[in-house]
């Protein structure tokens, strides 16, 4: 586990160092002063709840979605849900992301008013609309995570027969999360600027525009070091299983 | 023996022969504003209103473009491109883990540990950041740079199932997921305004307006992105043909086994 450890440590120091020469070379291109790029950079920090809140909820509604799929298929022994959540996966693979996001963002300004895109500028809404806000989100942002759990979850239920059990279709999914976690990131930030949630994706979309490299390379990092620590500790949790040997 | 694998080939070769000839010979229509027709309002397809199309099968855009014109055009630029990263993430990936086995421990372990940091990054964040570094006007310069960037970053992906272990089939089949998945986020990345530049149309640049195209004119709105889900479904479909998908065992036993890369 130390061994797993370190390799996380040493993985980040490298994605650190990148993301120096990668400033380092892209000053020339850089439009904004060295002032408001100190400023921006506060401004990762201090939007970085907002992208976790947003990444959590999302990965909690596509597991649950998809432990339920995987219970019903597995209780319909004779592989009668089999075809439709192949059809599933395949579509919402297929898919661009980006366009499903934006006109659903359109369908919810339509039913629910304009509330959908301005309510991040009405700084201090009530804890009802954000989390009826952040639950629309994740739903969205969830189906870009459906086919990467469902996809584990079959493999694993083809090795291990039809049976389902909690514990292990959960161990398998954070395992294929972990693995595929930037792709999970990536779809969270698109739904962020879909629908103007104050996070991370609207900073670096506006850094890149802005020319702020020292801003977008800092998110990148971030996000990364993110993905870095929950791949440790899903391995830790997976070296500290008796179960998975067993399975491997 | 490979009469699949060839026969698949050959197909994909032909198609992108049909799609480059059609494409070069439509070239100068997809960017031509029919003025004949066009009144300051989008054309709709012909078999939405006859009348109104103005022999534009698929109806024009906001500025009278004929669509079906601007999708042929584009497709060689957005096929093209993530199949060339695609070439470019195998190479890659087959280099990588040949430095590793001949390379000795230090050199493996650089590898490794370069390529997990790799892993971590995002996709189409990654490429926008490229793009904007190494601005480039010159379209073909441009989109080898985007090409560079998404097989070099895919590489690193590919690492996990690259082992002695997996079939060549099932790596096939890999190679046609990270095609769609390519295609896909390249044309983000071309949403975005950070990829291929107009005038040159991509299936990705052509949703630009798409908020606005969706109240006035689906039909600009909805074929860029139909043929974007038309052409991953097909790969993806191709790819299945090729082999079982080793990818869900492989993140399983690596995770296990708290291996990062495939190395």
């Amino acid at each position: 586990m130390s061994m797993a450890l370190f390799n996380v440590v040493v993985a980040a120091a490298v994605l650190l160092a990148c993301g120096f020469v990668v400033v380092a070379i892209g000053r020339s291109a850089s439009a904004g002063s060295a002032q408001l790029e100190r400023v921006l950079l506060r401004e990762v920090l201090s939007r970085l709840p907002a992208t976790i809140e947003l990444l959590i909820s999302s990965i909690v509604v596509s597991l649950v979605f998809c432990l339920l799929l995987s219970w019903a298929a597995s209780k319909t022994g004779n592989g009668t849900l089999r075809r439709p959540i192949t059809a599933l996966v395949l579509v919402l693979q297929s898919v661009p992301f980006f366009w499903l996001a934006l006109c659903l963002s359109l369908l919810a300004a339509v039913h629910f008013g304009e509330s959908v895109y301005g309510w991040a500028a009405t700084n201090g809404s009530p804890v009802a609309s954000h989390t009826a806000h952040l639950i629309l989100l994740a739903c969205i942002a969830a189906l870009a995570q459906i086919p990467i759990v469902v996809s584990v979850l079959d493999s694993a239920a083809a090795e291990d027969g039809a049976k389902f059990d909690l514990s292990t279709s959960l161990y398998w999914a954070a395992l294929a999360l972990a693995q595929r976690l930037p792709e999970v990131i990536a779809a969270c930030l698109i739904t962020e600027l879909a629908f103007a949630w104050p996070g991370e994706g609207r900073l670096f979309f506006r850094a890149l525009n802005a020319g702020q490299l020292p801003v977008a390379v800092s998110i990148l990092i971030v996000l990364g070091w993110i993905t870095l620590c929950f791949r440790a500790a899903v391995r830790c949790a997976a070296l500290l299983s008796p179960r998975a040997f067993q399975d491997v | 023996m490979y009469k699949r694998e060839i026969a698949g080939a050959a197909a994909v070769i032909l198609i992108f022969a049909v799609i480059l000839v059609s494409s070069g010979l439509l070239r100068s229509y997809a960017n031509t504003i029919d003025n004949v027709h066009w009144q300051g309002t989008p054309l709709p397809p012909c078999f939405v209103n006859g009348g109104a199309c103005g022999g534009h099968v698929l109806g024009t855009d906001e500025v009278g473009r004929d669509i079906l014109a601007r999708l042929i055009v584009g497709a060689p630029v957005s096929l093209g491109v993530s199949l060339a990263a695609v070439i470019f993430e195998l190479v890659t990936a087959a280099l990588l883990l040949w430095g590793a086995q001949r390379g000795g421990t230090a050199l493996r372990l650089i590898i490794a540990r370069c390529t997990d940091a790799a892993s971590c990054l995002s996709a189409w964040p990654f490429i926008a950041l490229v793009a904007v570094i190494a601005f480039e006007e010159r379209p073909l310069v441009r989109l080898a740079v985007i090409a560079l960037a998404a097989g070099g970053l895919f590489a690193a992906r590919a690492m996990v199932i690259t082992s002695e272990r997996v079939s060549s089939r099932s790596r096939l089949r890999q190679a046609a997921r990270d095609w769609a998945v390519i295609l896909l986020m390249l044309a983000t990345v071309d949403f975005f305004g950070f990829g291929v530049q107009p005038p040159t149309p991509s299936w990705g640049n052509m949703l630009v307006d798409l908020q606005t195209d969706m109240q006035i004119a689906w039909w600009a709105a909805i074929f860029p992105a139909t043929s974007l889900f038309l052409a991953a479904l097909i790969i993806e479909l191709a790819g299945r043909t090729m082999g079982t998908d080793v990818l869900p065992i492989e993140l399983r036993k690596r995770a296990v086994l708290a291996e990062g890369s495939g190395l």
